[in-house]
């Protein structure tokens, strides 16, 4: 059965028939993870993957739908838009153990804490931008396609000076004959608290630009890519859509 | 070089002879410790004190003879006294201070006119050497001696005391010095403010160094209002080859809290603003020097603008067994007061890399300017000759004779010149072990001023200063 265009980003994401499905397995995941949580001695983020796992199957024959019948532009949106949803939920978790529940930063990893390092990191914003770039050429584009792309582009950015601090750090600790280590993950970027900006004395003027903690300067990366991917969505979500 | 030993020995100065020029003493957690006597033109002549395992020095003129006589921590033992008799030293008791203690204070803290020793343990260490002896010992803690005609008598403020800083400073905001314990590892630092006639605890700061190792006092904008500087350990995030050496470090440190509190390992510096103190540290790249111990504030560049000077380092073969000696190298770090801002300044060569620990400023040449001295662990100390061009400058010394403290300690002293108010304050130690001169050093760009010295009674008296001079200020009064 070939489903309805959509009108709305409601529309677009809606399990649609595999809504039950969704539902059902989503329950079974919780109760398997709570169960290797709780009973079985499983961190937070191995409950999270079994949960993951478990909706990855309504998730996937949703998607391929999205495919068959929306096109591929379409199918594209509404995985980044899942995907960076479940990002931006993970992002916002760590908030709240940061600021809510007042752990330190090395407690305050999200739900799947072990996927929380750099090299994860940059290739998710690499994917991103890649998706990104993909949907502008399709049709994403107007005010808040444009500033979508450069949004993530300087997120990518961010990301890539992360990583290259993180791998001469790591070339730094190979030297000492050290490796390991958790917190390694941790560096300043440049934004935020001893960040790069900060360290050369600009932008200092600018409420949190140089002051605010890796977690939350994070929190507002996805906000701000989550937020205009949303908008940019809603206004070009027409032209992104080819029913089959 | 393993465990505590790393933490090292501190450095005092003041003139012990009325020469008017300043002495130095080296205090030394291994061998004797030193008395350099300034022959002057920077030519010092040393002379051993047979004392053994000294940390903390502070020259303070105990028995009110006029003569500054020595004193010092132990790590494993009470204050001990050197009697100053004409340049002769006497080891004497300090009746009724009878605590082990790390680090000292001597203040006239209620302005009675004497001076009273304040007094804080580092119980890790007395638990490494004493073992059971600890448990079952008087134990150690923050004590107050408070000074009478037959010695010491002492109140005990706290039972246990992590201590690397002690300080008084008006941390409550009502006129009056409060006393501030800086402890290392978990236990909170402690405040206590005089109220109702007794000691009271209190909680001064919405946020401070988690491991202080030394307190200083300035006054980094010339509005005649003292600022609290805090160091602590916290690497400068640019440097990753300093960082790596860090990981191992900063990996245990957070791995072992479970949830944030007000206490971060960084450099804090404690400003007054509207609605109480406010840490600007960071605000002012001053949060991250390193492994610090010893910091103090002072004039270096005689613009009439307090600079401030850290001292860093660390060895430990323990901790830093991937390092060669064990020895984690950073330099000391001098920034420049820039009215009110901070910069790094590297071409003022003081940035040393022997691993520091006690530091003291003081003007040792009498040419006006503040030199300083650095006590190094495992390597000599450092005496640094100060050859930066400034501004004229002041000296005063303050002299309260008829009252058992003879230098004022805990008198402020304000320079009212060019629109600026210059904040000192006559202290005897400061900084990590140390022992302050009681002689305060001021620029003077328009060649004169007017001083207005707040006694430590309260009591207020006026001066007109002019540059070139080391003024002595004498209060005749009996407290």
């Amino acid at each position: 059965m070939s489903p309805t265009p959509p009108r709305s980003l409601a529309g677009l994401l809606s399990f649609r028939v595999y809504r039950e499905l969704l539902l059902l397995l989503g329950a079974l995941g919780l109760v398997l993870a709570g169960v290797g949580v709780y009973g079985a001695g499983l961190p937070v983020w191995g409950g999270t993957l079994v949960f993951l796992g478990v909706v990855a199957v309504p998730v996937g024959l949703k998607w391929w739908d999205d495919f068959r019948c929306l096109g591929a532009a379409a199918f594209v949106l509404s995985a980044l838009l899942m995907l960076q949803g479940f990002h931006f939920l993970e992002h916002t978790v760590q908030m709240v153990q940061y600021y809510l529940l007042n752990r330190p930063p090395i407690l305050s990893q999200g739900l799947i804490s072990s996927l929380n390092v750099e090299w994860v990191h940059f290739l998710w914003n690499v994917f991103v931008l890649s998706m990104v770039i993909f949907l502008l050429r399709r049709g994403l584009r107007g005010f808040w396609g444009w500033a979508l792309l450069g949004w993530t582009t300087a997120h990518t950015l961010e990301h890539a000076y992360l990583l290259l601090r993180y791998l001469q750090l790591q070339a730094e600790l190979g030297a000492l004959g050290l490796s390991g280590f958790q917190v390694a993950q941790a560096l300043p970027g440049i934004l935020g608290r001893d960040g790069w900006l900060a360290e050369n004395n600009l932008c200092t003027g600018v409420p949190g630009l140089t002051t605010l903690p890796r977690v939350a300067i994070h929190f507002l990366w996805n906000l701000g890519e989550t937020g205009l991917l949303v908008l940019a969505a809603h206004t070009q979500l027409a032209r992104l859509i080819q029913p089959r | 070089m393993r465990g505590f030993d790393g933490n090292g020995a501190g450095v005092g100065l003041g003139d012990l002879n009325n020469d008017g020029l300043i002495e130095i003493v080296l205090a030394s957690q291994v061998g004797e410790a030193s008395v350099f006597w300034n022959q002057g033109q920077l030519r010092f002549e040393r002379e051993a004190l047979p004392t053994e395992g000294t940390k903390a020095v502070a020259l303070v003129d105990v028995d009110a003879d006029g003569w500054l006589d020595i004193t010092f921590t132990h790590n494993n033992s009470y204050p001990s006294y050197w009697r100053n008799q004409n340049g002769r030293f006497v080891q004497q008791r300090l009746e009724g201070v009878r605590h082990p203690a790390f680090v000292f204070l001597w203040d006239d803290l209620l302005g009675r006119g004497r001076l009273d020793l304040v007094t804080a343990s580092y119980d890790p260490i007395l638990e490494a050497e004493n073992r059971d002896g600890f448990l079952f010992g008087r134990g150690a803690g923050v004590f107050l001696y408070e000074a009478g005609p037959q010695g010491y008598t002492e109140q005990r403020l706290y039972p246990k005391a992590f201590a690397l800083g002690l300080v008084a400073f008006d941390a409550d905001l009502d006129g009056q010095r409060d006393l501030i314990v800086g402890n290392d590892f978990d236990l909170p630092d402690m405040a206590w403010r005089w109220d109702d006639g007794t000691w009271q605890q209190f909680q001064p700061f919405r946020q401070f160094s988690k491991h202080p190792m030394g307190f200083a006092l300035g006054d980094i904008q010339n509005d005649g209002v003292p600022e609290l500087f805090s160091t602590d350990m916290k690497p400068d995030f640019r440097d990753l080859k300093t960082l790596a050496t860090w990981m191992p470090l900063l990996e245990r440190g957070y791995k072992k809290f479970r949830t944030q509190g007000p206490q971060k390992t960084e450099n804090m510096l404690q400003v007054r603003q509207a609605q109480g103190f406010r840490n600007m540290a960071y605000a002012l790249g001053l949060d991250a020097t390193g492994w610090s111990w010893s910091a103090k504030f002072g004039d270096l560049d005689s613009d009439g603008w307090q600079d401030l000077y850290v001292v860093n380092g660390m060895m430990d073969i323990e901790q830093f067994p991937y390092l060669p000696g064990g020895e984690l190298i950073e330099e000391n770090r001098v920034f420049r007061n820039q009215r009110g801002r901070f910069e790094h300044q590297p071409d003022w060569k003081l940035g040393s890399k022997r691993s520091a620990r006690g530091m003291s400023m003081a003007d040792l040449d009498n040419d006006g300017d503040l030199d300083i001295v650095v006590n190094n662990l495992s390597s000599p100390a450092q005496l640094f000759e100060n050859r930066l061009c400034g501004h004229p400058t002041l000296e005063v010394e303050l002299r309260w004779p008829q009252s058992q403290n003879t230098r004022a300690i805990g008198a402020a002293v304000i320079l009212h010149s060019n629109g600026w108010r210059q904040w000192r304050q006559v202290t005897a130690t400061s900084g990590y072990l140390s022992g302050d001169a009681p002689r305060l050093h001021f620029a003077l760009p328009q060649e004169e001023g007017w001083l207005e010295v707040v006694w430590p009674d309260g009591k207020r008296s006026w001066q007109a200063a002019r540059a070139g001079q080391l003024l002595t200020l004498i209060r005749r009064e009996t407290p």
